[in-house]
Formats: structure tokens, C-alpha cells, sequence
């Protein structure tokens, strides 16, 4: 086991050969004027790669979401990032000027939402969305664009795709509406594509198409995802990594398999064995009591201690870090990185068919 | 689709018209008591009485007077004046242009101060936001006539720059026309401006929050384009809406505005027909405002369709 200095990000053996398409490094999301409240989102950094997914999970009010709108600069009004850089195609996404922001926003990265219905403008047929899209970022003529938006459509699976340009979205279902927002986000051939809960709002059975779509995709186009979820299901069918946020804090980040099988922070484990499988009729589930703190009133130090059973005093230790304990595999448990508390490995099922 | 909903549309606003016509045309019978001796006032003989009922067709049937009424103002006869002895189509043709000149005028100010202030306001926020908020509610709280006497005695007595009184019809002079309903229109268009901003900066900060717009900059869209294409249409709705009630509304704001700037328009015709017990002329005043605010609403309905799709294909 290996304990780094916070700052000095390992870069995995596996990882050594290519380098990252976005790389985030201990970003911070404040409130506007709340100085002394803890960031909503605190010191998380993460890597995406090409043709890789990073799943980053939690509960609602994680700071999952706002760490992918953060990237772009997409978070709401009152929230701000008051430190750390995102690193993207040789420049930091946090210095740019607007204009530049903007020729990255659906260029090199594209992104998609959780509820498509709501995310495609009601008043605009769908066809002129895409073509928007296009021609926000490529000097083409409209009609030029306009073949192209067709193109994508059929790319992404809708059939008809020529006649269907011509609709509103509401006259679509709504994994139809998702297939849209995902043809408008890959309009300009991005480097990455940020889905947030891209699934959630959909059918079990077109959820599984869509995770379809998107990994056919990724293949075709070599993209990087990082796909923002709560649902473990996904990311184990999914995602090559995972990052694990609590209230903020990044607590854990490894392969899929390492994280699954071997989890190196009680707030993983907690949620893995929240988790149905193997399917034992009457059996009882096991869930992580009580809630995620509020923003603003997340606890000093390890900000899991109040629900963790584990918690010992000094886990409101404030120089507490996310440091790898493994190879490629990071925690953010201080029991866990002084060797005061050993994980066992999980039974292994469930996971990637195994 | 579109065409079905139109007809549905215009159907429903003749409905309204025809009922309003049986209230109008059968008004006379209202008044308590007995109508011709109304009509034909306090110190009327019997046989004066008689003859006013006769006159005026009081002695047929209900239906019987209604349909002579009807069809006579389909006509654009709608009698004459009891007082004048003027056929009631002619003083209407001869107050209307003053009255739909202030009331289009205030609307243009109103559309183009309320949607302007109310954008801004909506997408600034700030500190625009609150001197918006605070003009609207100063606005909508003063009385019409009052601004009128305020602006009178500013820029009319003080500064001169605009006349006092009267009307100067359009044909005649457009420069003096111009000039003579600025002032009335303003006192008009400055309440329902702030009306108007206020539901725009509503609609805009609403709009601005929907997801699609988070879509619309995730895409690149500059802050131009994202209110032209993104913004404007979708906060369009609650505008509109606002737009017909308040138009509606200007008819009768308007009879006062012509009182305090004595302008001989459809309001001071409308108030003297009252004082006179002038019947005929209350009837076509009260069916003419009838037909301009069904029409209005009816715009108002079709423009849904126009700016929302989900509307048009609505059945």
C-alpha cells in the first residue's frame, strides 16, 4: 500500500500508455458568499479517457451533477468553482474567456441530460436543433448541416430519420427524445461526452438501449464518457472506471472491477451491499442509514464519519486526502490508509456477468 | 389541424358576439320598470310614452325585437339617437378613429417598454431587476388619469411640448395627429406597460431556468441567439395572454382618458349616451366593445398556436 501526497496524482500503470482527455484535478464548488461553509463540491480530481467510460456515482446530493456542469461552466446562478483546474485538450476549461468556453461547449465536448423531454427546446423541431448544433461550431451551409442532422438521426437509431427531423419533441417517446439529445451532442465529433443520468428518466427496457447506443458509439467514435449515475446497475454494465462521491468528496476511485470486488471505503461498501443481487428470495437488504448532509452542513474532516460504522474520532481530521491504497485504487478513508481498518474483498457476482 | 382549430375558434367567438347581442338588443327591458317611460323620461305624458314604445318597438314580441335589432345591425343600423336624432352608425364612425388611435397607440408603448424593461430585467436580474420590479409596481398602482393630469401638466403646461387638449385625425394632419395622442396614450400605455413587463420578466427568468436552455449553452449558443431562438418564443405565451386581458382592459380605461384630455372619442360617447338614457347608442357601443374583445381573444388563441406547436396539433 502506497500513501501519496494529495497533490502529486499517480498516474495508474494501465493508464501510463495513453493520455487522458480530461483531466480534473482538485476542483471546488462554492456557494456564492458562503465562505465559511464546506464546498458543495471539495479537492475531487479524476481522469476520463479516451474510449473509456468513468462512471461517477452517488446519492442525490453528492455533487455528482455538479462536477460534470462544472466542466463546461454550466452550473446554475449562485454557484461557483472557487478552485482547481479542468484540464482539456491542452488548456484549463476554467481559465477560458466566454467565447473559447463556448467553441468547447458541443464541440470538443458534447453532453446529455437526465430528462430529454425537458432538455430540447419544445418550440423547435428537432431536425433545427441538431442543424443548431452543427452550425454553432462548423462553417456549413444550412442545407449542408441539415443532411448532416439527418445523418446523425439515422446514426443514433431513429427510423425514418429524414421524416422524424421534421418533428417536435413532444411528438416523440421519450427514449426517442434521449436518442435526439444524444445525435445533438456528438453533432461535432467531441473528444467527450458528459451524460448525466442519461437513463434515469426513461423505461427499464429503453434504459439498456440507450446504454447500448452509447457504448456503440464510444466504439465507433472513440470518445470519452463520463457518465454521471446513481445507478449501480449502469455503471456495472457500463463503465470502465468509477469515481464514488459523497457530500462533495470524491471517496474512492478505481477500475470497475477493483471497486466492485475489492472496495477500500465503507461508504462503497455500504452502497454495493445496498445493492439486490443474487437474487435470495426474503433475504433482507442491507442499506447505508441515515442521509446525506445537507449542503453546508457536511461534517468536518471525513464527511461520511456520521453515517459510517467504522468512525472513529480522529476521522475529523481536516488534512484527510484522497490517496491511492492500492494500485490504480484510491480512498478517501484514513482507517483504511493507515491499515486501521482492513475491507474484505465482496463475493464476487453481479458484476460484468462474473 | 390547424385549420380545424381555427374554425373551432371562430365559432366560439360568434357564439359569444350572438349572446352578448340578446343582452344588448333586449337591454332596454333591464331598466327597472317600464322601459318606454324611461326612454322617454320623467315628465312624459302618457300619450308621449306610447309613442316612444311604439317607436322604439316595445309592444312586439321579445323575439320579434330582437331579430329586427339583429338584423338591422348586421347592417350597421343601429337606429338613431334619441337625443340627436342622429343614426347611431355615423357619431360611431365619427368618435372611433380618436378612441382605436390612443388604445393601438398605448398598446405600442406598452409592448415595446414592458417586453424590453421585462427582458432585461428577466436575463440581467440585479440590480435591473429591481428598478424594473419597482417601476412596474409604481405603474400598475397609479391611476391612469392621474399620470394623464401628470404628464398634462408637464409637458403640455410647463414644457409646452405637447398640445392640452382635443384630437387631430390621422388623414387630416399625421404630424398633429401624432402629437395629440402621445400624451393620452402614454397616461394609458404606462399602467399596462408595467403589466406587461412584469409577466415578460416572469416569463423570461421562468424560461431561463428550463433544462432546455442549460441544452441550448451546453451547445455553444451565444447569449444573442439563445434569447432569440431559445428565450423569446417560449416566455411568449404568459405575454401574449397578458397582452389580450390588457388590451380588453384599455377600452375602458380609455372613456377616462378622454374625459381628463376631453377628447370627443367612443368613451365620451359612451358615458354622455349613459347621463342621456340614450339607448341606442349604449346598444352599439356595448356590442361594438363586444366584438373588439372577442376578437382580441381570439388573436390571442391563435397566436398560442402560432408560437407553441404542441398547441396546433392539439385537437
Amino acid at each position: 500500500m502506497t500513501i501519496s501526497s494529495s497533490t502529486g496524482y499517480p498516474r495508474s500503470s494501465s493508464a501510463a500508455l495513453d493520455e487522458p482527455v480530461l483531466s480534473i484535478r482538485e476542483l471546488t464548488v462554492d456557494l456564492d458568499g458562503a465562505d465559511k461553509q464546506p464546498g458543495l463540491v471539495e479537492d475531487v480530481s479524476f481522469d476520463v479517457h479516451a474510449n473509456r467510460t468513468l462512471a461517477l456515482i452517488g446519492e442525490s446530493g453528492c455533487g455528482k451533477t455538479m462536477t460534470a456542469m462544472a466542466v463546461l461552466g454550466l452550473l446554475p446562478p449562485a454557484i461557483h468553482v472557487s478552485g482547481g483546474s479542468v484540464r482539456f485538450d491542452g488548456q484549463d476549461l476554467l481559465d477560458l474567456r466566454p467565447r473559447e468556453l463556448r467553441q468547447v461547449r458541443g464541440g470538443g465536448i458534447g453532453m446529455i441530460f437526465q430528462d430529454p423531454m425537458s432538455s430540447l427546446n419544445p418550440t423547435m423541431k428537432v431536425g433545427e436543433q441538431i442543424i443548431e448544433a452543427r452550425r454553432l461550431h462548423v462553417d456549413e451551409s444550412k442545407s449542408a448541416a441539415a443532411k448532416r442532422a439527418v445523418e446523425l438521426l439515422d446514426q443514433v437509431g431513429i427510423p425514418n430519420a429524414a421524416r422524424r427531423a421534421d418533428a417536435y419533441p413532444f411528438e416523440m417517446s421519450g427514449g426517442m427524445q434521449q436518442r435526439v439529445m444524444i445525435a445533438m451532442s456528438i453533432a461535432c465529433d467531441p473528444k467527450v461526452l458528459i451524460a448525466d443520468e442519461p437513463t434515469t428518466a426513461l423505461d427499464v427496457t429503453i434504459q439498456a438501449e440507450i446504454l447500448d447506443l452509447l457504448a456503440n458509439l464510444q466504439r465507433d467514435l472513440g470518445m470519452a464518457i463520463m457518465l454521471v449515475t446513481h445507478d449501480l446497475g449502469v455503471v456495472a454494465d457500463f463503465a470502465d472506471e468509477v469515481a464514488v462521491m459523497y457530500a462533495g468528496h470524491l471517496v474512492e476511485l478505481g477500475p470497475i472491477r477493483e471497486v466492485f470486488h475489492n472496495p477500500q471505503h465503507p461508504y462503497t461498501q455500504g452502497l454495493l451491499d445496498a445493492m439486490p443481487q443474487g437474487a435470495v428470495p426474503r433475504s433482507q437488504l442491507s442499506i447505508v442509514r441515515g442521509r446525506v448532509p445537507l449542503a453546508g452542513q457536511f461534517p468536518r474532516g471525513c464527511r461520511f464519519r456520521t453515517r459510517c460504522p467504522h468512525a472513529r474520532e480522529h476521522c475529523e481530521r481536516d488534512d484527510m486526502a484522497t490517496v491511492d491504497v492500492r494500485v490504480d485504487h484510491r480512498s478517501r478513508c484514513l482507517l483504511v490508509q493507515t491499515g486501521e481498518m482492513t475491507l474484505t474483498p465482496r463475493h464476487p457476482g453481479g458484476v460484468n456477468g462474473e | 389541424m390547424s385549420s380545424r382549430l381555427l374554425v373551432r375558434r371562430l365559432g366560439g367567438s360568434v357564439l359569444v358576439v350572438f349572446l352578448a347581442s340578446i343582452l344588448v338588443a333586449l337591454m332596454v327591458h333591464l331598466v327597472p320598470g317600464d322601459a318606454a317611460s324611461a326612454v322617454a323620461g320623467e315628465n312624459a305624458s302618457p300619450e308621449q310614452i306610447q309613442s316612444t314604445r311604439e317607436r322604439l318597438g316595445l309592444d312586439e314580441p321579445i323575439w320579434v325585437q330582437y331579430f329586427s335589432w339583429a338584423t338591422d345591425a348586421l347592417r350597421g343600423d343601429f337606429g338613431q339617437s334619441l337625443i340627436t336624432n342622429r343614426p347611431v352608425i355615423e357619431m360611431v364612425r365619427q368618435v372611433l378613429p380618436a378612441t382605436l388611435s390612443i388604445t393601438l397607440a398605448a398598446s405600442v408603448i406598452a409592448v415595446v417598454i414592458g417586453v424590453t424593461l421585462g427582458g432585461l430585467a428577466g436575463l440581467r436580474r440585479g440590480v435591473t431587476d429591481r428598478v424594473t420590479s419597482l417601476g412596474a409596481s409604481l405603474g400598475i398602482a397609479m391611476p391612469s388619469f392621474w399620470v394623464g393630469m401628470l404628464l398634462v401638466t408637464f409637458f403640455a403646461l410647463e414644457f409646452d411640448l405637447f398640445p392640452v387638449l382635443d384630437y387631430t385625425p390621422l388623414t387630416e394632419d399625421p404630424v398633429g395627429w401624432l402629437h395629440h395622442i402621445t400624451l393620452p396614450a402614454l397616461a394609458l400605455g404606462l399602467g399596462m406597460s408595467a403589466e406587461v413587463a412584469r409577466q415578460t420578466r416572469g416569463g423570461v427568468v421562468d424560461v431561463m431556468a428550463q433544462p432546455y436552455i442549460r441544452t441550448a449553452r451546453a451547445k455553444g449558443a451565444p447569449g444573442g441567439r439563445l434569447f432569440a431562438r431559445h428565450v423569446v418564443r417560449n416566455a411568449a405565451i404568459p405575454v401574449v395572454t397578458v397582452l389580450g386581458l390588457q388590451i380588453g382592459r384599455l377600452l375602458g380605461g380609455v372613456i377616462i382618458i378622454e374625459q381628463v384630455f376631453a377628447i370627443n372619442g367612443l368613451g365620451t360617447m359612451a358615458v354622455r349616451a349613459v347621463a342621456d338614457r340614450d339607448f341606442p347608442v349604449i346598444q352599439a357601443y356595448v356590442l361594438l366593445t363586444t366584438v373588439i374583445v372577442v376578437a382580441i381573444n381570439l388573436l390571442v388563441d391563435l397566436s398560442y398556436g402560432w408560437i407553441n406547436p404542441r398547441v396546433r396539433s392539439e385537437e
